[in-house]
């Protein structure tokens, strides 16, 4: 019956825009003739003439302000400071201080002092494969590690990179893991030749060397990948159970933990993406969410996904929430929301990477009707203007 | 049900504000104009939505189909609806007239008052993505307007007229069922 009702809402709908085909007229002619209820419905329905008032009454609705008002219902007033409490923990409590003066401030509801925005200085480590820890930021150019099967370099300006030696250790793969901190990213040539952007708060666990019949990387958060193409050895990048299989392309994954997809963009190439029930061949411009129950394919303007390697932010009608989130992987700064309206705010717009976490606020406040205010702890405070 | 129902209602049931929000989305502004046809106050109507949106969160049920929590809420915000009605009874004659013919005939007009506002809410949701210009000339389709007389309210050729009429019907066609559509639309 359910099945039926959707077939007959979807016909009754083309029917009174008048857009029905002539096999759909037979079809709901046939409901009607089937039940003489059914035809007065109809004709009832098909004499409605409030469309034009109502639409008034409905534009003049505002859901925003009901998913306000519903928020305070059910989480009351002392859901704005949980939610904060339980940032404020991951972030202050391993700094181990500052928790009085946090709950100080929170009490008086953002009228803080307005601090200087610090940007964090977390290191950037790689793994290598005995265990070795190795800060890289600050780290001059230089050799990093050189066996008898690979040279791992350090510059400045490419990144790390790594390069086969002669001998291809196939006994044994060695497994480098490279890990950017929040407010930073990083760039990597694997010994393929292919490079790897890293975006802020993400893992890349990779061997020194390919060996066998393919190119096997593990990805936790955020990259780009621009592969070199090798017919002979599939590129395959498993995150969170999906797997995307490459020839030889461009691509973005962001498997970031908050979200429970793995979103796939297609830039060049083509590639596969296999969940773990579904799969799909995406071609440029498409882009593929795997979730656990499924997959998704859409097209998408892709520059919106990949530019952050570029060192912009594109944004698209995208709520302050989810900006905010990406502020806090790029400048490390905690967003406070104090009125629950804001979240919901959109802004369009390209901002530069290079700005300070101040400027890009300053933008964002000529646009959307919201206040940013920095305070001590590289929090800001986001309060409706 | 299609996948992203599924995860739709499980994430739901697990009490997500991000899927309430979604929630309100789809259905707060056709909801409270549904109230509005029938108890005829918008401010009361407002509340009484709030109150079944309240409703699915507080309760412990587990909705295992999208139709079963669409059928619940337009059938609770009817209740809260008749109601208010009730309570003012003896003021209204009109409230009257409709219990007295919504009671006799509640059996039988139960699915058919949910087919009722199921289509009228998506048109309202289709209608919400058309150009301005498009979208009057179809509204005053829809309440039944010839051609001529939409040109003549509007002062626009009757041209003009089909010509919108054709791509609104174009694209309700393209965008029947797509649901979720309007809703990426939305938080894109």
């Amino acid at each position: 019956m359910e099945h039926h009702s959707e077939e007959i809402i979807r016909l009754i709908q083309l029917h009174l825009a008048g857009g029905l085909t002539e096999a759909e007229q037979k079809a709901l002619e046939d409901w009607c003739a089937g039940n003489p209820r059914h035809r007065a419905f109809l004709e009832r329905l098909s004499h409605e003439t409030t469309f034009a008032d109502e639409w008034a009454l409905y534009c003049s609705l505002d859901e925003k302000e009901a998913i306000r008002r519903f928020e305070k219902a059910i989480h009351g007033k002392r859901y704005l400071l949980r939610r904060a409490m339980r940032y404020a923990a991951a972030i202050v409590l391993p700094l181990g201080c500052a928790v009085g003066a946090y709950l100080f401030w929170m009490q008086r509801e953002g009228v803080g002092e307005p601090a200087a925005y610090v940007r964090p200085q977390h290191a950037i480590t790689l793994t290598l494969a005995s265990g070795e820890e190795v800060a890289l930021n600050g780290k001059a150019s230089g050799e990093v590690l050189v066996t008898e099967s690979v040279a791992i370099r350090l510059d400045s300006t490419q990144g790390l990179s790594y390069e086969a030696q002669g001998h291809a250790g196939e006994a044994e793969v060695r497994y480098n893991v490279l890990d950017v901190p929040v407010a930073a990213d990083y760039r990597l040539h694997l010994s393929d030749g292919s490079v790897v952007y890293l975006n802020a708060d993400s893992r890349l666990r990779y061997p020194e060397t390919f060996t066998g019949g393919e190119r096997k990387v593990y990805l936790e958060g955020e990259a780009y990948f621009e592969v070199a193409k090798d017919a002979s050895r599939p590129f395959k990048v498993v995150a969170r159970g999906v797997e995307v299989n490459v020839l030889g392309t461009h691509f973005n994954v962001n498997a970031y933990p908050e979200h429970a997809d793995v979103v796939t963009t297609l830039a060049e190439g083509k590639v596969q993406v296999a969940g773990v029930a579904s799969q799909a061949v995406l071609v440029p411009g498409e882009q593929a969410i795997a979730s656990p129950e499924g997959m998704e394919v859409r097209k998408v303007d892709v520059q919106a996904y990949t530019s952050w390697k570029d060192g912009v932010f594109v944004f698209r009608s995208m709520p302050l929430e989810e900006i905010m989130e990406q502020v806090y992987r790029w400048y490390g700064v905690e967003a406070v929301f104090f009125n629950e309206s804001v979240r919901t705010e959109t802004f369009t717009g390209i901002i530069n990477r290079s700005m300070s976490a101040e400027e890009f606020f300053r933008v964002i406040e000529k646009v959307v009707d919201v206040r940013f205010t920095m305070n001590k702890g590289n929090r800001v405070a986001i309060t409706a203007k | 049900m299609p996948e992203i129902e599924k995860d739709f209602i499980a994430r739901l049931n697990a009490k997500e504000d991000k899927a309430f929000r979604e929630l309100f989305r789809l259905f707060y502004r056709y909801l409270v104009v549904y109230g509005v046809r029938i108890i005829k106050n918008v401010e009361e109507s407002k509340d009484i939505v709030q109150d079944v949106f309240v409703a699915v969160w507080k309760s412990k049920k587990e909705w295992n189909s999208f139709e079963g929590l669409r059928s619940f809420l337009y059938e609770s915000v009817k209740n809260g609806c008749l109601n208010y009605l009730k309570h003012k009874k003896q003021e209204q004659a009109y409230a009257e007239y409709y219990l007295r013919t919504t009671e006799e005939a509640v059996e039988e007009t139960e699915n058919y008052e949910m087919i009722r506002e199921e289509v009228l809410r998506r048109v309202y949701r289709l209608a919400e993505e058309l150009p301005e210009g498009c979208r009057k000339v179809f509204l005053q389709h829809l309440d039944g307007k010839k051609n001529e007389e939409i040109a003549a309210l509007f002062k626009i050729s009757v041209e003009t007229v089909k010509s919108q009429k054709k791509k609104a019907i174009n694209y309700v066609r393209d965008n029947l069922g797509d649901i979720y559509l309007l809703v990426l639309f939305c938080s894109l």
